[in-house]
């Protein structure tokens, strides 16, 4: 018998779930009940606590009582299929993360900064099927990205700061660690007061703790300007373990384009009452 | 009689070249409309690529007009018409036509205007003097709004430019200020940590830019102040909802009372006239 609290269970994968009866996972704050009938399967999602609750229990048989706020979703089957796939996959829109004080990169430096991003889930029905449902497993908040409020991109907040040393980034069942080596080939140094990870061109990968990485990222500053040439390795870097391969990045990146990756914190100048 | 017999050659010859004028004016106004619907699609595929639909249909309405009026001038031309007099007619005639429709030629010159400034685009949210409604069409003679009651409302283009425009979604991210109200004796710092702490947990509020706190006055009946969060556009409603909603919970949950309007009112005897204290008028 599968212990549904072992921590070291993926809550991803194939899951079956018999006539009739539901399953729930709790992953982090997100609780997702999963009901089989005969012609459909019906979906309930919830959140408890924050962002960062620990706690992953995978398929849990115990009956729950969803609270009245819980979302509710029916999808319709000819005939329901008897396991459905889990699958983890990066936020649809890039994360910024913030380093917990101003960091700098002096001309011709490189170094290696941990972001921890928040996941998505996707349900399908056969492993080849097109997912017939898709949920943050904590909804971040939103957050701009760019050099005005007129001009930028829309994000997601990361909710953790970005670290020089993996021990302080939260290694939790409902988020990612994505190594981001940053090469500052420019003359000039770089203040980074915000990181864009492009999340939806990352893929993910699990190591053998159960915890999910996403590929070496670098990104190569050439200019004296805030944007970087992004390099994506196959695999997560060295400090992951060994790690197998579990879903592919949202979009394909185009080769050698420059992203907007570093920014600052916009000024005050548009906040007048 | 047979010296008239010359005479009914030149007749013979003026209907032979009448004939030939015709025809030739038949092959001009042929090949013109040929001409101009070519060029007209052609113009149309090259804009659709840099203008929008709305001055995509203009640029080739405008194009139609142009070469459709030379084609007919140059057409009576080969009939033989006399096109100073055709000229003089049409000044006299759009002078006459000028002063009947002056409004609209208003209204037109004010649409290319519109569109060549171009503050809005068909799909945004605007805002024209009590009205607020999505832009359907930005036509040469009105702009047509959808009001949100699902009314359409046709603004003359003359009024747009005259008045003042507010386009709701030109930007993509906006501020949402919430004017709140707090009882005297509250402690500040801890109703800003609240009002923090609210925003951090609404996804739709953004971390950036910051949530802005600014001090208004003190009020009749508490401290008011202003919360400056800021969302998408799309979001703008159910962030100003909920957050109203959120932050009344949390300072009530928090014990911070939200007053209400007050005043004192002091009451007199009803058999006694009210009392007025006069004062010495200042001087300088």
């Amino acid at each position: 018998m599968n212990d549904s609290s072992d921590p070291r269970r993926p809550w991803w994968g194939v899951h079956e779930i018999p006539l009739g009866e539901t399953r729930t996972w709790w992953i982090g704050p997100l609780r997702l009940s999963i009901t089989r009938l005969a012609h459909e399967i019906q979906i309930t999602r919830w959140t408890e606590g924050d962002a960062l609750a620990p706690g992953l229990r995978v398929a849990d048989p115990e009956p729950v009582d969803p609270p009245a706020s819980a979302e509710f979703g029916r999808f319709g089957f000819e005939e329901t299929p008897s396991s459905i796939h889990l699958l983890p996959l990066h936020a649809d829109r890039p994360v910024v993360a913030q380093p917990e004080y101003p960091f700098h990169l002096p001309a011709r430096e490189s170094a290696t900064i941990y972001v921890s991003t928040p996941l998505w889930l996707q349900v399908r029905s056969r492993a080849d099927a097109l997912p017939f449902y898709e949920t943050s497993l904590f909804r971040p908040s939103d957050t701009w990205f760019g050099p005005s409020t007129r001009v930028g991109e829309l994000c997601y907040a990361s909710r953790t700061a970005a670290r020089l040393n993996l021990e302080n980034v939260p290694v939790l069942a409902q988020r990612a660690v994505a190594a981001v080596h940053v090469r500052n080939r420019s003359a000039k140094r770089l203040d980074l007061e915000r990181l864009k990870l492009p999340a939806p061109f990352l893929s993910l990968h699990a190591a053998g703790d159960g915890h999910l990485w996403a590929e070496r990222v670098t990104l190569l500053r050439r200019g004296n300007d805030d944007a970087a040439e992004l390099e994506l390795s196959r695999r997560p870097p060295g400090e992951a373990g060994t790690t197998a391969y579990v879903h592919a990045a949202r979009e394909k990146p185009t080769r050698g384009a420059l992203l907007r990756t570093f920014g600052r914190m916009l000024n005050r100048i548009d906040d007048h009452v | 009689m047979f010296d008239m017999l010359p005479s009914l050659d030149f007749a013979a010859l003026i209907d032979t070249l009448h004939v030939e004028s015709v025809f030739r004016a038949a092959v001009v106004l042929i090949l013109g409309i040929v001409l101009t619907r070519l060029v007209g699609r052609g113009v149309g595929r090259m804009v659709e690529v840099r203008l929008s639909a709305q001055e995509g249909m203009v640029t080739r309405r405008l194009i139609t007009w142009v070469l459709g009026t030379l084609i007919v001038v140059t057409a009576l031309n080969e009939l033989g018409f006399d096109l100073r007099v055709l000229l003089g007619a049409a000044g006299v005639l759009t002078v006459a036509l000028g002063f009947a429709s002056q409004t609209s030629a208003s209204n037109l010159i004010s649409g290319l205007f519109l569109m060549a400034e171009r503050p809005f685009v068909v799909g945004d949210y605007i805002q024209v003097d009590d009205r607020t409604g999505e832009v359907l069409s930005i036509d040469l003679l009105s702009v047509k709004l959808r009001t949100f009651d699902n009314l359409l409302v046709r603004v003359p283009n003359e009024d747009i430019i005259k008045k003042h425009i507010v386009n709701l979604t030109h930007f993509p991210i906006r501020r949402v200020d919430l004017k709140l109200r707090v009882a005297y004796g509250s402690d500040m710092d801890h109703v800003r940590e609240i009002l923090a702490r609210v925003a951090d947990d609404t996804p739709l509020c953004m971390t950036e830019p910051e949530p802005l706190f600014v001090f208004l006055r003190m009020g009749e009946s508490g401290i008011e102040f202003q919360y400056s969060i800021w969302g998408t556009r799309d979001n703008y409603l159910d962030l100003l909802n909920s957050m109203y909603t959120a932050v009344e919970a949390a300072l009530r949950a928090e014990g911070i009372e939200v007053p209400l309007p007050k005043r004192s009112v002091v009451g007199a005897r009803a058999d006694e006239p009210v009392r007025l204290d006069t004062h010495p008028a200042t001087r300088d």
